[in-house]
């Protein structure tokens, strides 16, 4: 079973988390990416997502497939939410279940890490009074 | 006898800091009929010369895959030039 979601509404583990895992599951591992509150040292209200989101899904149920010819994990959720995070909130969530835990911390770790490079999504890190943080200066 | 110059044209999609320097999130960019991904990013660094570190960074994607810069484009290709990603 493969949950995959990238949207612009806050992330939501309930069906995950309720996910029967039939008696053969020993190991499930998550990984929730939270918005800190500082970006490269200033300090900020909420991160901004932008995706390109056909190819952003497109490219993530690669990975998992990825995942599972090289490790034999059961189930997998990886939901990202674009648009606007406040600190503290999720950002990222890679949920993966299997036999034993080896295999679903490795299945985890390497979601995150290759989701995070290679999947089009960016951030942009939003101030207190609503100002992009370290925004490219575009004229002149 | 004369001579035409055969062309193509591919729609454009940037995003992040590239939209923002280049002005606009899609358009699209006549180009010869041998072109290659690396003449779309020639093209654009005549748009706009201060992009040219971005492009030197960035990657491309062919109807939503990535492709290496010598990939020939097409006729209608949807090309997406991708800065550098910061998901998660």
């Amino acid at each position: 079973m493969t949950m995959l979601y990238v949207t612009d509404h806050p992330i939501d583990i309930t069906d995950w988390r309720a996910g029967s895992t039939q008696g053969l599951e020993g190991a499930s591992v998550e990984f929730q990416g939270l918005v800190r509150c500082e970006e490269e040292g200033a300090s900020i209200a909420c991160l901004e997502y932008e995706t390109y989101a056909p190819m952003a899904e497109r490219i993530i149920a690669r990975l998992v497939e990825q995942t599972r010819q090289r490790w034999p994990v059961h189930q997998v959720c990886v939901q990202h939410q674009s648009g606007r995070v406040p600190v503290g909130r999720l950002a990222l969530f890679v949920g993966v279940r299997a036999a034993h835990r080896r295999e679903a911390f490795a299945a985890c770790q390497f979601l995150v890490d290759e989701i995070k490079r290679e999947a089009p999504i960016w951030k942009t890190a939003i101030a207190a009074d609503g100002m992009r943080v370290n925004a490219p200066c575009v004229h002149g | 006898m004369t001579t035409q110059t055969v062309v193509i044209t591919v729609k454009v999609l940037c995003f992040a800091q590239l939209r923002d320097y280049l002005g606009a999130s899609d358009f699209t960019v006549p180009l010869p009929s041998d072109a290659t991904g690396r003449g779309l990013l020639d093209a654009l660094r005549q748009r706009s010369p201060r992009i040219g570190p971005l492009l030197d960074v960035s990657r491309l994607a062919v109807n939503q895959e990535y492709v290496a810069a010598d990939v020939r484009l097409q006729d209608g290709d949807e090309v997406v030039v991708i800065p550098p990603v910061s998901g998660g």
